[in-house]
């Protein structure tokens, strides 16, 4: 499956490689290696337009910000800098497990070792990352929770949303 | 007991590691190929300034088959992981100063290799390195860290 031709896969790019941290290189070995494995995943990838930041919980000076532009992903540390982006903050074992599938994100938001900020219209954009970054192979394929626990996500949050205006 | 980067302790390791059920319940059982490098800098004793150190860990069927000293840098063939710190982080790592994951997020340690693999398999990954920060059996003849 690697090397699956697709004409052209979007490009990802880690800024400032060098003096980067050890999570943004993970992500970015990351998304190139799902990109470049499933002509799905980069047709996904190549459809997805804005940005998201993945904070580590170990650290929360660890922060990267992904920008999705079609055919150009850009990772970047942004350390403690905190803006509007949607934003996904877990250990590295909780964002592992998501990735897997082997747990939930749902589960991991409801007992807090995953910790998402997003406004209304950006939940779209947060499942679609989530569902990209999801390692497609059987293993993962056999969880249900991966395919239901986004839409669960949206409508705990559309509750949450109604709930506290 | 034995003295980091001696022979002894590198059996010592494998054995702790497959001593281990909770290890064994979460390794992948493919063949597994890591090699660890050990770049020396000016504040270990062990592993000087220009020197490197290089261990091959191999795993299959859920265990570690071999946890052995390199002659040289491995040279990728075959390799499924490369993981790349200086000795002083290794080393704070081995005596349980420093968090290897959290090590990992800084850039302390570089990591290279299939992360779909590591991401599947972070519970072992997690396991492996705990047991290497937490076994409190490695000796330090010329010190232990932190090096002043």
């Amino acid at each position: 499956m690697v090397g699956a031709s697709v004409s052209e896969r979007p490009r990802v790019e880690l800024l400032d490689a060098d003096s980067a941290s050890g999570l943004a290189d993970l992500l970015h070995q990351f998304l190139e290696q799902t990109i470049e494995a499933s002509d799905e995943k980069a047709e996904a990838a190549r459809a997805l337009r804005g940005k998201v930041v993945v904070r580590a919980a170990e650290d929360e000076d660890i922060a990267v910000k992904i920008l999705f532009e079609g055919q150009r992903i850009e990772l970047r540390d942004v350390g403690a800098q905190r803006d509007s982006s949607p934003g996904i903050q877990g250990d590295f074992l909780s964002v592992a497990h998501v990735t897997s599938g082997e747990e939930s994100p749902l589960a991991l938001v409801l007992s807090r070792r995953l910790r998402v900020s997003f406004g209304l219209l950006q939940i779209p954009f947060l499942v679609r990352v989530l569902l990209l970054m999801r390692v497609d192979d059987g293993r993962a394929r056999r969880s249900p929770w991966l395919v239901v626990a986004p839409l669960l996500l949206l409508v705990l949050a559309l509750l949450l949303y109604f709930m506290t205006r | 007991m034995a003295a980091i980067y001696s022979d002894t302790w590198y059996e010592d390791m494998k054995a702790l590691i497959n001593g281990s059920a909770e290890f064994r319940a979460k390794a992948p059982t493919q063949h597994t190929v890591m090699t660890l490098e050990v770049v020396g800098d000016d504040q270990s004793p062990y592993v000087k300034a220009g020197k490197d150190v290089h261990f091959l860990v191999v795993l299959d069927g859920g265990a570690v088959v071999e946890y052995r000293p390199l002659a040289a840098r491995h040279d990728g063939k075959g390799l499924n992981f490369r993981f790349t710190a200086p000795a002083t982080v290794w080393e704070g790592v081995a005596a349980g100063l420093l968090d290897p994951i959290t090590s990992g997020l800084r850039g302390q340690i570089k990591i290279r290799g299939d992360m779909r693999f590591l991401m599947q398999n972070a519970d072992a990954v997690k396991i492996l390195v705990d047991l290497y920060g937490h076994q409190g059996t490695t000796e330090w003849p010329l010190g232990k860290p932190p090096y002043s």
